[in-house]
Order: C-alpha cells, then structure tokens, then sequence
C-alpha cells in the first residue's frame, strides 16, 4: 500500500474552474470549499502590495482590478504569436510576446508565464488538499484537453514542477471522465439498489441506469466523451471491457469552448455599442465587466428563453438589451459546427458509424446548453448522458487514475491515444509522418540520420505535430540539435534517432551514433515552452516569490495590527482624557499620528514592525494608567454593590 | 550464454506466450530484443495467418499491455521504467500493425520476405488511369457544386477497395515458404493500390 504521505490527488486545471480529488474507501471524492463548492474560479488577481486573490476571491474583485486579474491563461498555455493573436481582443490584461515567442503577461510590471500563473492555482489546489487530507500533497495527476499539442503538455507539467508538485502522470481529461463514468456504471449494477451512486449529481440522474449496458462488463460497449470546457473542446470515442478503458481516437480543438460561447454576446455587444454610440467599449474595466456579464447571460439562455443586458457606458449613457436564446443559438451554430464535425472526424477514424457508439458521456459546463445536447442527439441519433455532474467528472477520474498508480485499482487500465501526428522536416520543407495520430501510446518511431558535409559534428532535426503536409503548415515542437557526431566524412555516420511519446503523451527524444555507438547528445530549443533550465530557474525563484508573497502577507497583517492598536489606544484615551496628563496625551495623539501615517506610506515589514513595538512600549505608562483606573472604578461600584 | 533473469512482474494470466518468452535479462534486457524483433504472430501467441480474429487479437493485447503498461511501474526504478515504456511501445506498435487488415497483410509480405512499398512502387497501369479520371471527375462534380454526384461515388470506390482487400487476403492465404515469387509481387501490387482508393476517398470526405 501507498505509505499516507504519498497520497496522489487528481487535477483538474480548467480554463475556467480547477478542482482538487482524491480517493479512499468510499471512492473518489472533490475537495470542497465551505460552500460545498469544490470549484476554484482559475483566476488570481494581482494586487499592486504585492497580494494575490486566487479563486472566487479574485473573480469578485475582477472589474475593480481588470488589468491584474488573470483569468482563462489555459489559452495561452504553451502557445505562440499567431495564436495568441486571436485571443488578446478578449483579455483584459496585458500579454506580450517573450523569448523565443513564448507567450508572457505583465503583472505590476514584472513578466509572468502562463506556466508560472497555472501554478498559483496548482499551489492553491494543493493547500486545499493538504488543509482537507491533514498531510503533505506532493504528487499529482493533472489533466489536458485530449488535444494538447506536446508543447502545450510540457507546459502543463512545468506548472506543476514550478507549484513543487511530482506530475505522476498528465492524462486527457475526456479519458478521465470515462473512468469515472465506467467506475459509476460499474458500481452501480454491483452495489445493492439502494446504495448511491458514488459520483455524479444523482439529482439530475432521473432513471437508474440499465444493468444491461454496464459499461466495464463482460460485454464491451463503445462509448464518446463529449467534452465542451471552458476554453477547449474534444472528443474521444472508447472501447470499455472489463475495467480496461481503450481510447480509439480522439479529435478536438485546444481554443474552443465556453469563452468563446461568451465571446459571441461581447462581440454582439460592443459591436451595438459601436453603432449607437460612436465609442469603442474597450477599456479594461468595461470589457471585464462585460466579460462576466456576457457569461451570465449564456448561463440564463440555459434555463430562461431570453436574458436582458444591462451596461453603464459612463458619459455615453447606459446600453440595455434583451437577448433571445433563439437569437443566442444563431450565433453559437457555428461553434457547435465545429464540434459536430470533431466527433465526425473522431468517428471516421475510429472507422464507426455514430449508430455503433451506444452512449454519448457530456462533460463540461457547455454541455448544459439545450441547443448543444440537441445537436449531439441529433448527430450521434441518441439521448446524451447527462446524469453525471459536468464540472467534477474529469478531476473524479484523475482522482481514480492516481489510485490506480498508487496501485490501489490493480482492476483498472487506461490505455489512451496520441492526437496529433508526430514527424520531422524532411527536405524541401515537407512533413514526415513518424507516428500516426490515434497512434496507442507509449508509442515509438526510429529515424535514420546522417550529416551532409565532412566532420560534421551537430545534426538538427525540426520536429512537427500535425497533420498538414507542409512542415509549414505543422506545430513545430522546437529544435533538437544532436551533437557529438565523432568526425566522419560526409554521409558515414548513421544516427538512430528514436521519438518516443510516452504515457503522457508527451515526446521524449534519444539518438545513438550506430558506427560507434556512441549516444549522442540532444539539445532542445522548445518552440513555445520553456527550457529544462528555465523551469528548474523558475522554481527556484517561485520559493522567492512565496517569500514576497509571504511579506506581503505580513504587511497587511501589520498594517490592520496598528489601526487595531490605535484605534484602540484612542478609545482608552477618550476614557481617561480628565484624568490623564495633558502633556501624556498630546504626546500619545502625537505618536498615534506618526504611527497611521507610516503605516500608510512604508511598505517595509521591518520598519512596520518596530513602529508597533515602540508605539506599544511608549503606550505602556498609559495602559497601567487605564488599568489602575479600572480596577480602582471596580473596585467602587463592588463596594457600592455590597 | 549466462542470462540474468530480471524479474518484472510481467507474467500474465490469460497469456501464455510472453510468459514463456524468455524474460528481460538485467544485461541485455533481452525481453526488449525479443518483443522489438519478435515476430508480431508470435509475440500474441498466434498462427501467423492472415485470418485472425480480431477479438482474438484484442484478448491478447489487452492481456498484455495490462501488465507492461508504465501505470504500473510509476514507483519502479528509472531502468526498468525505460525497459517498460519501450516493451509497451513495442506490443502496441505490434497490436496496431496485426488489427489492421492492410498493415496486417504488409507485415506478413514483409516477414515472408516481400519487397517493402519503398522497394517497389508498381500499381496496376488501369488502376492508374482509372484513378485518374475519377480525380477529373471529381474535380469537375466539385467545381459544379454537384454534391449528390459526388456523393454517389464514394460507395462506388469503396467497393473497388473492398474488391482489392479480397484479392489481399487471398494472397495472403497463399504466401508459404515455398510460394511463387509472383505471389510476393502481385501482393506487393494490390497493396500499393489501397493507398490510391484511400486518398480519393479522403478526396471525398
């Protein structure tokens, strides 16, 4: 058994919500707030002392702190230029291009990875955890979007390095849900009738499900987890048998999702705006407001057949609207498109018909929305399962997943899929298949290599993800520069080069110079992630930070402390105003004074610090003064009494 | 040769075959060698025959790929955890190649000693015309807007590969140690063809 200490929690790091699960006896279970809420918004809000607010915290104080409040960095996540040029219109802090394109945000002026900002909320993740497990956290299963690009997992695995967590294991988040469903399916049809389900809203569970169509049973039943997030949409089409769960394939789209769901009503608004006012709604403020506001509204549009929008321009008067859900859908029709086509795409290449596929898992806020279920329905010609709870499934089944390291579910096995094809630039700019999208992982490709001029001593390789013929056209996953080629004439040395993704489905890469065995040397130059180094660099500081963090902490704790005393030392000053001398009480409002005014102006923890204990030493006379006063009044109205 | 056994706990209940292969050597790690080289067949425990059943293949697999998956082995050390991903790696490679009916059939030309689609890139002179015109065809229906045409020859070339698929396996049945040369070659044929029936039905999608 896994000693205490070693427990593994599973996460989810959504886009726009991030849970914490674990699991014992009873089975997986959420880690909830005092609400009962186990969602933690994913956004941290940056305040100039150096504070942060993470989770409900900062999205309440969202529109007061527009351009220090973080929110959906999932979308920037290993990511480049072109890209984030899509989504800066939408973000209301500020995003800057980095080192080797590598996508950055400002934070009170200092630039922040999007890997340094997912592992704030990590490290939140991980306290809550540790707060409800009573022990130290250190391990962690983390899910991605099934169609994560290798750049975009290697950043998601740095953020858990930086949050000074061990990332057991990165797996897709619709292949976590399908683990948790087939364990729910699964208990189900073992436990008596009147056992609940162990995961899942139950409330919205109207009929028990047939024990015929278990799913880890003898018989295998093909199932698709549809899976529309917060900022990514994916599918995957699985076999379930007897506690096996085997991915076919999968298809998606890593900036799709219900951001952009929201962004269909910013859009509508600020172009209306546009046209009755004149004026361009974009500064920081209105357009988290509107961010949020739009996000209300798609979540009414899910229950109520219209929604009204009410926005203060300022100057420029206030904007009011209602907007429709049939109006809402129009707009939304050609995003849901795109995920019907995903699932085509999944389907063809799993070489199914949707008829075959005998359930339909939803997993994901979106999934709420009427119009997305009927269009699933209508697609796949079968109601869409939507008893388990959308926004808890993925990190329930990371949970599992970390037992089933921990080797607590020897019963259990995923065996999942890479998403994307794997290749290498080959001559004239061409894209060389390696490995297969769909492709079982672990998987491996081995390449032959040799250099093209005398004594050549460093090959490079262009690695691609993708599925475009031009290399181009492909995600390129950075340079691998093999060195220590001993010197040979041109064309002599054959370097084996062997891509390995491994079960995180991220590319592990090694070479060996075949005539004279020696293993060569690789260097990687990530296109959009960051170095070995820099993860290691980063690390390091963050303890730093915790440190700024924790001064900061302190200051603020100083800083109430000394209004606490004031106010305090002032009210016993009122008290013994007549019989205090007078110039003890000038020279205590004095110091009162000095103490509010440095407690403003000083940013200084030390400094604060000592002003306190000096104030409270110049206060003692006055505090035995009040005291023997005290006691001498008690004293009399004891006698009075007796 | 004196072989140190490594003992992986990678016996398997259901499968008999790994478990009689011989198993890693702390040297060698000659697990490794036998699974990457193995004949696939023979890896499964199977006939080497074009006629598996593929609920056979996918018992033995799912068999196997439990027991070497690097779930498994999160807390083993570095070496063995490298001697497993590349095990995995390997069976699946092997699962992926034996399921699939085209990758099956290049396997067996491959291993009976057949020229590989590098070596030899021949199709049928007819096929290629034919080919030919149907991209025109295509193109044509396409560039009307014609989708009902379209449409209406895909089940057309679908049963063009299917017909090619039949004369696969019957070729396959008849590769022996002793078949004829013109076996290994007019396989080697039809199996270039697939790959034109595939990209004019990716043409369509």
């Amino acid at each position: 058994m896994t000693p205490p200490s070693d427990i593994i929690v599973g996460i989810d790091l959504g886009t726009t919500f991030s849970l914490v699960a674990w699991c014992d006896e009873r089975g997986p279970q959420v880690v909830r707030d005092e609400n009962g809420d186990g969602r933690v918004p994913s956004v941290i809000g940056f305040s100039p002392d150096g504070s942060l607010k993470i989770g409900w915290d900062a999205r309440n104080h969202a529109v007061e702190n527009p351009e220090h409040t973080v929110y959906s960095v999932k979308r920037l996540m290993g990511i480049g230029a072109d890209v984030l040029a899509r989504e800066l219109p939408y973000l209301s802090y500020h995003v800057i291009s980095g080192q080797r394109d590598q996508v950055v945000i400002e934070v009170n002026g200092r630039p922040v990875t999007p890997q340094e900002i997912s592992a704030i909320i990590l490290r939140e993740l991980k306290a809550r955890a540790e707060r409800q497990l009573g022990r130290e956290i250190r391990k962690a299963v983390i899910t991605v979007p099934a169609y994560f690009d290798d750049s975009q997992r290697q950043a998601t695995r740095d953020a858990g390095q930086i949050a000074g967590l061990e990332v057991v294991r990165i797996i897709n988040e619709p292949t976590a849900a399908a683990l948790a469903y087939g364990i729910g399916q699964r208990a189900a049809t073992t436990a008596p009738k009147s056992t609940a389900l162990p995961i899942g809203d139950k409330s919205k569970c109207t009929a028990p499900q047939p024990v015929s169509e278990d799913a880890t049973g003898a018989e295998p039943s093909t199932i698709a987890v549809y899976d529309l997030g917060g900022g990514t949409f994916d599918v995957t089409v699985l076999r379930l048998h007897d506690g096996v769960f085997e991915a076919i394939s999968t298809h998606g789209d890593t900036h799709l999702g219900g951001d952009d769901f929201d962004r269909v009503i910013m859009d509508l608004v600020q172009r209306e705006v546009r046209e009755k006012t004149g004026i361009d709604i974009m500064t920081p403020a209105t357009r988290q407001a509107l961010r949020l506001l739009s996000e209300q509204v798609k979540i009414r549009l899910s229950t109520n057949n219209d929604a009204r929008i009410e926005l203060d321009l300022g100057n420029s008067g206030k904007y009011e609207r209602t907007v429709t859900r049939s109006e809402f859908e129009s707009l939304i029709a050609p995003l849901i498109d795109r995920t019907i086509d995903a699932c085509r795409r999944a389907l063809a290449d799993a070489a199914l018909d949707p008829a075959a596929i005998q359930r339909i898992v939803m997993v994901g806020g979106c999934t709420r929305i009427p119009l997305v279920r009927s269009r699933v329905a209508e697609f796949f010609k079968t109601t869409p399962y939507t008893a388990l709870n959308p926004d808890e499934v993925v990190a329930l089944g990371a949970a599992v997943q970390a037992q089933i390291l921990a080797g607590g579910r020897r019963d259990l096995q995923l065996l999942d899929v890479t998403p994307l094809s794997l290749g290498i630039e080959t001559m004239g700019g061409a894209m060389g298949k390696l490995i297969m999208r769909n492709a079982r992982i672990p998987c491996e490709a081995r390449e032959m290599f040799t250099t093209f001029m005398d004594g050549q001593a460093n090959v490079k390789i262009n690695v691609l993800q993708g599925e475009r013929e031009l290399a181009a056209d492909c995600r390129s996953l950075g340079e691998f520069a093999l060195g220590g080629i001993p010197p040979m004439p041109a064309g002599i040395p054959k370097i084996e080069v062997a891509f390995l993704i491994d079960a995180n489905g991220i590319l592990n890469v090694s070479a060996r110079e075949q005539r004279s065995g020696r293993e060569a040397s690789i260097q990687v130059v990530p296109a959009h992630g960051l170095t070995r180094d820099e993860v290691r660099k980063i690390e390091l500081d963050s303890v730093r930070f915790a440190r700024q963090d924790m001064d900061a902490h302190r200051l603020i704790d100083l800083r109430n402390q000394i209004e606490f005393d004031a106010h305090k030392t002032e009210q016993v000053l009122a008290r013994v105003a007549e019989t205090l001398p007078r110039e003890e009480r000038i020279a205590i409002e004095e110091s009162i004074r000095v103490l509010r005014k440095l407690s403003q102006t000083s940013g200084d923890p030390e400094k604060l610090h000592q002003a306190l204990e000096q104030f409270g030493k110049s206060t003692l006379h006055l505090a035995e003064f009040a005291i023997t006063r005290s006691l001498q009044e008690a004293q009399a109205t004891t006698k009075g009494q007796v | 040769m004196n072989t140190t056994l490594r003992s992986f706990p990678i016996k398997c209940a259901t499968c008999e075959s790994l478990a009689q292969a011989p198993v890693a050597c702390a040297e060698c790690h000659s697990l490794l060698e036998h699974v990457s080289g193995a004949d696939y067949f023979e890896l499964f425990g199977l006939e080497r025959s074009f006629d598996i059943a593929p609920a056979d293949i996918q018992r033995k697999f799912l068999a196997i790929a439990r027991n070497i998956h690097p779930d498994a082995f999160v807390s083993a050390d570095a070496a063995t955890q490298s001697v497993v991903l590349h095990l995995s790696s390997a069976v699946n490679k092997a699962y992926e190649t034996l399921r699939d009916p085209v990758r099956r059939a290049e396997y067996i030309l491959e291993v009976s000693g057949g020229k590989s689609a590098a070596d030899d890139k021949r199709v049928a002179p007819e096929l290629l015309a034919e080919v030919m015109m149907l991209r025109e065809e295509i193109e044509e229906l396409r560039a009307g807007g014609n989708t009902a045409a379209i449409a209406a020859i895909r089940p057309d070339i679908a049963r063009k590969k299917d017909a090619t698929l039949h004369k696969i396996a019957d070729l396959c049945r008849r590769i022996t140690a002793d078949a004829d040369a013109s076996v290994h070659d007019d396989l080697r044929l039809q199996l270039n063809s697939i790959k034109y029936f595939d990209n004019l039905l990716a043409q369509l999608a």
